[in-house]
């Protein structure tokens, strides 16, 4: 039931040290309730039973080895948008620090 | 779009800081930043140098290594001299300091403490050592529990008779009621954790502008998530307009992820818990549930699943423990270097308050980065 490339796998000593990161990963493949999952150069088997109609090319964040929501692209470049957009608003107070 | 450089572009940074200085008032506001990662890549992005000072940053209890309670540690010293024991454990706790010593100070006497990087890894230990007892170290937010469900649902339906679970998991919308309640708090926003959210949702923070008419905003933890959650405060508390904002909207939604609550509240019970520096606070912890008692490693150990320091064991305490701020650093009354140990016998290589262990922790944040 646990694939084998959970057994052995790359260890990333900035993973294991960071409890609550969590990070980024696009999925490659699904099998089972696990799936391969890459961030840059980075490639691991994680668990994704906690989105049930994840889809292959889709990007999720991923936390100590477990898929736990995907990324939205829209919202996303929409949140990037936003900043890009905010009129500078002024309340005369320029230069205070 | 990879989800990370385009949140650390340089040019859209420099802009929302501007945009926050010509927005900011002139008297001092102070924003509680809730999770351990957002402090400490506030500091390592230098997000502190870009903002007016009179925004002040606080602290909150949100790194769970931090809070949790010093008798945990010691349980946990206590089963791995078990030579029949494997524990296993995130690699953030190795260090927390006990009332006497550490996970990470025993590690080479014993030989039986092991760094996972997943309650999954627990479970492979435990295939792979059909004649020990593994015991893996719950410790975490809402992010971590759903995880650790999942593991002990995997572990009930592999048959798995000797992996169990040391439950020490928190609730953040718990803790963040318990610091509205001290009236010593002066706080004008929260900037809400965002892994949290991807799990719990927005909801669950409704009350806080509700009841106590202070803004909160979900925030993600790149330096452009930061700011963005920043300025979006900022807007509330000129506007005086209090509610729940979600700049984290790519990841967090309103409802959150329905599947991991419903395993969280398949496998575990909300129960008190005390956290280290603040003590106990009601329903704000997860207990296994009676029907996976099997994996609890609480009940099969019998060691205490309640945390809390009678007065004999506050007499064992060390001088210098007794002298560690850190509880007043996790409700942010004080700053860390206000702390006498700070810098001065509390460092990363020799902490002696929970703060200073984690790389999340505040004081950890503030040695490497503001010292």
């Amino acid at each position: 039931m646990i694939p084998a490339s959970l057994w052995a796998r790359p260890r990333s000593q900035i993973l294991i040290n960071k409890m609550c990161l969590a990070i980024p990963m696009k999925i490659k493949s699904i099998k089972a309730g696990f799936a391969v999952a890459e961030a840059g150069r980075f490639r691991r088997t994680i668990n994704v039973q906690l989105l049930p109609s994840l889809k292959i090319g889709e990007f999720v964040i991923a936390h100590a080895g477990f898929a736990i929501q995907k990324i939205d692209p829209e919202k996303a470049k929409e949140s990037l948008r936003i900043i890009d957009e905010i009129p500078l608003e002024s309340n005369g107070r320029k230069g205070f620090f | 779009m990879r989800y990370i450089d385009e949140f650390r572009n340089k040019r859209l940074i420099k802009k929302i800081a501007e945009k926050i200085k010509s927005l900011a008032p002139m008297t001092t506001l102070n924003i509680m930043e809730v999770c351990g990662t957002h402090t400490q890549n506030f500091y390592r992005f230098g997000l502190d140098k870009l903002l007016p000072s009179n925004i002040k940053f606080i602290s909150g209890p949100g790194c769970p290594v931090c809070v949790s309670p010093s008798n945990y540690i010691d349980s946990a010293l206590q089963l791995a001299h078990n030579q029949n024991v494997i524990i296993t454990t995130f690699g953030d706790m190795l260090r927390v300091p006990g009332r006497e010593t550490s996970l990470e100070k025993i590690r080479s006497k014993t030989g039986n403490i092991r760094i996972v990087y997943s309650a999954l890894d627990a479970l492979i230990i435990a295939k792979q050592n059909p004649g020990k007892k593994v015991v893996f170290l719950a410790v975490g937010f809402e992010t971590t529990a759903p995880t650790i469900a999942q593991t002990i649902l995997l572990a009930e339906r592999e048959k798995l008779k000797n992996l169990y679970f040391y439950s020490s998991l928190r609730l953040i919308p718990a803790a963040m009621e318990f610091l509205l309640k001290d009236k010593r708090l002066k706080i004008s926003g929260f900037l809400c954790p965002g892994h949290v959210c991807a799990i719990i949702g927005t909801k669950p923070y409704e009350f806080i502008p509700k009841r106590y008419k202070i803004g909160c905003c979900v925030a993600g933890f790149e330096p452009l998530d930061i700011l963005e959650g920043i300025y979006f405060l900022l807007r509330q508390i000129v506007g005086n307009k209090p509610r729940v904002q979600n700049q984290y909207s790519r990841i967090v939604t309103k409802g959150g992820n329905l599947r991991a609550q419903r395993i969280i509240s398949r496998v575990f019970k909300i129960q008190d818990a005390y956290w280290r520096g603040l003590g106990k606070i009601r329903y704000s912890g997860l207990g296994i549930k009676r029907e996976f008692s099997q994996f609890d490693a609480a009940r099969h150990f019998s060691v205490s699943s309640q945390f809390s320091l009678s007065g004999r064991q506050r007499g064992v305490l060390s001088f210098q423990q007794k002298k560690c701020r850190c509880g007043e650093v996790l409700k942010g009354l004080i700053t860390p270097d206000k702390c006498a140990l700070f810098a001065r016998g509390c460092h990363p290589d020799n902490p002696l308050g929970p703060c200073m262990v984690s790389s999340e922790g505040t004081c950890s944040a503030y040695y490497k980065y503001r010292r």
